[in-house]
């Protein structure tokens, strides 16, 4: 109880409030504005807060995201160019109540469902990750390393595209994470002589490359398609209560869906809305109505991607194994700050987790005021020009991968890492997957190692204590379910076929 | 750039493959019976297969695809400018900060993207003076990171 207390007082000091204020703000527009991702946000918020305190820098990047993936709905719903990817799914729907003159109703359906959907999203990773972390107290290296494989496996399969375009995507971050002095034995490896390569790839200038110099190429490159006019919007609180409680069971739902889909490695907010519609919609009494402007599918979706964003801290502080991109990065910032994620934590430092959660609380209830404010003026957001905003983001990765080390050595990595994202998305490749790469792979490479040294090379040894075990059988049955359903598949055509002859 | 799948299943078996042949020269570490080779040779392996997947792939479904497609912008004078511009831009960036400071690097860099984009002079020059003071003040001065100093710098 004392360290909820202290935890309060860490988030309730003025700076704090401020900053979570300022981040708040930061999120809107960079939801509201299209070609700005959470992400991306994410990436360059680092830098700032590399110079910030542990809570008010954390407590930045949960207010920060969640008022993103919110205003991610507003351009979607006014122009139909979703704000970030986590809108995509349910833009159609939002953008026919506008086109039926009634952005205000869409609008305020995204803002209480993304409010509900947070704090559902909040409340199971409150009650969830300190179970969690008394199982994982008592985990070894044997453990860990199948859940470093299982967080993998689960990226390389669950992300968008086909599955072997996320398995080599995992690889080339995998690849990616060997450069540098090994963990292990202490070799220098893929370093060809350069000295600022011998610590690895800088993560935080990677990070930006990939999500922000990449965005930034896209956009530019593509042609900007004539937006439609921005009409005033009118009072979105009529009927707002109304459609509320109408569809209250799809917006809980969808924060359920969310968290859960949030949780798995490498999923997140994006997938968690396409999830969420699809399964509303398959579930729905009125299929046929969505994609028309209805308000079932939308209020499940939108709830499920601020849930989602809640669930990915679960995995994220318990084990150290980032559940989206954006816990990717969050995992280092953590370590920057001298909070190394993991069931320790829990222990070690109670007041820093509480404070987490009691950040997301605050960061999804401040979603009603400020996301009411912005909608009233998003129409003159969603009309920034293009090019007074891609030039300064521009700038802003320049700084943001030069400020964590100091060295322009880390803006070439940036813009390498940038080309190298850009890319993978122009050929299909999922980057999730890779980012886990980078992430995991010391952690998963460490613990093989570490194993094998105490097993003496007795490969028994990963399946020797019964948790371990059981993660494990559960990733090698992942791997090899996609050999499996080809053979159920194969075995059904062929009675299939006989049956025909017959 | 879309890439055919033959064409980048080859382009991973490349990259495999010399992953895998260097992984071999790291010294290994007595007492260790998987030391700083394994995982590099075994990621060498896993993408030199993933490579053959896709190659093969292509050739069995055997559809008629171009090894490389050139999309739409690329052919624009405006999206190859846009695309080189900005890697231009970010390698003088790296070239010359350190001659000539951040806040003439980072204005020259606002502008000319702005100017490129077709934005008016007038406030293409306000926007660049404005952002780099913001970026000067909150990064130079409030967070304290060496940004390098230059001519304008100095003045200040």
């Amino acid at each position: 109880m004392d360290s909820v207390l202290a935890a309060f007082t860490l988030v309730f000091d003025p700076t704090v409030l401020l900053t979570i204020i300022i981040a708040s703000c930061m999120g809107v527009l960079i939801g509201a504005i299209p070609g700005l991702t959470a992400v991306m946000g994410t990436a360059l918020l680092v830098p700032i807060t590399f110079y910030m305190d542990p809570i008010p820098a954390i407590a930045a990047i949960v207010s920060m995201t969640a008022m993103a993936i919110f205003a991610g709905d507003i351009p979607g719903a006014l122009v139909r160019i979703p704000g970030t990817p986590a809108s995509a799914a349910y833009v159609n729907e939002a953008y026919s109540l506008t086109v039926a003159g009634h952005p205000e109703k869409g609008l305020g359906m995204c803002m209480v469902s993304a409010c509900i959907g947070g704090l559902v999203g909040t409340v199971i990773l409150v009650v969830a990750a300190p179970q969690l972390a008394r199982i994982a107290i008592k985990f070894s290296s044997v453990e860990y390393f199948w859940l470093g494989l299982l967080g993998l496996t689960c990226a390389a399969f669950v992300s968008s595209g086909s599955a072997i375009r996320g398995v080599m995507s995992m690889l080339i971050g995998l690849l990616i994470s060997t450069v540098g002095i090994d963990v292990t034995a202490g070799t220098p490896r893929f370093t060809f002589g350069v000295m600022e390569l011998m610590g690895g790839v800088n993560f935080i200038p990677a990070m930006i490359g990939m999500f922000a110099l990449s965005e930034i190429l896209r956009n530019m490159v593509n042609p900007q398609q004539d937006r439609p006019k921005v009409k005033k919007i009118s009072n979105m609180m009529r009927g707002l209560g109304r459609d509320v409680k109408k569809y209250r069971f799809n917006i809980l739902r969808g924060g359920l869906t969310g968290t859960v889909v949030g949780a798995l490695p490498g999923a997140g907010a994006d997938i968690a809305a396409w999830v969420a519609y699809a399964f509303s919609r398959r579930t729905s009494k009125t299929p046929e109505r969505y994609g028309k402007g209805h308000l079932e599918g939308l209020a499940e979706a939108g709830a499920a991607n601020n849930g989602a964003l809640s669930g990915a801290w679960v995995p994220t502080l318990v084990f150290g194994i980032p559940g989206d991109s954006i816990t990717a990065i969050v995992i280092g910032v953590l370590i920057l700050k001298g909070m190394e994620p993991g069931p320790v934590i829990f222990i070690k430092q109670p007041e820093m987790v509480y404070a987490v959660f009691i950040a997301f609380f605050g960061a999804n209830l401040l979603l009603l005021p400020i996301g009411y404010g912005v909608i009233r003026v998003s129409r003159f957001i969603v009309n920034v020009p293009r090019s007074a905003l891609m030039a300064i983001v521009l700038v802003a990765c320049v700084i943001g991968s030069f400020a964590i080390n100091n060295t322009i050595f880390d803006v070439g990595v940036m813009l390498v890492m940038g080309l190298v994202g850009w890319f993978m998305e122009e050929n299909d490749f999922p980057v999730a997957p890779a980012i886990l790469g980078i992430v995991l792979g010391e952690m998963v490479e460490f613990n093989f190692i570490t194993t094998m040294i105490k097993a003496k090379g007795d490969f028994s040894m990963f399946f020797s204590r019964p948790i371990a075990a059981v993660i494990g059988v559960i990733t090698l049955m992942i791997w090899f379910s996609p050999l499996i359903l080809a053979l159920f598949r194969r075995i059904r055509c062929y009675r299939g076929g006989r049956r025909l002859d017959g | 750039m879309k890439i055919s799948d033959f064409l980048i299943g080859i382009i991973f078996i490349m990259i495999g493959s010399y992953v895998a042949f260097e992984a071999q020269h790291f010294p290994a570490v007595s007492g260790q019976p998987y030391g700083s080779t394994f995982f590099p040779t075994l990621i060498g392996i896993a993408m030199v297969l993933g490579g053959l997947f896709l190659t093969v792939s292509a050739i069995v479904k055997n559809k008629v695809q171009p090894l490389l497609i050139v999309p739409q912008w690329l052919k624009s004078a405006r999206g190859a400018g846009s695309f080189i511009l900005i890697l231009a831009t970010l390698g003088f960036y790296m070239a010359f900060v350190d001659r000539l400071g951040f806040s003439i690097t980072a204005f020259l860099m606002i502008l000319v993207l702005q100017k490129w984009m077709g934005a008016k002079l007038l406030p293409a020059l306000a926007v660049s003076l404005v952002a780099t003071a913001v970026f000067y003040t909150v990064f130079s001065v409030l967070l304290r990171v060496p940004l390098p100093p230059g001519l304008v710098e100095r003045l200040l």
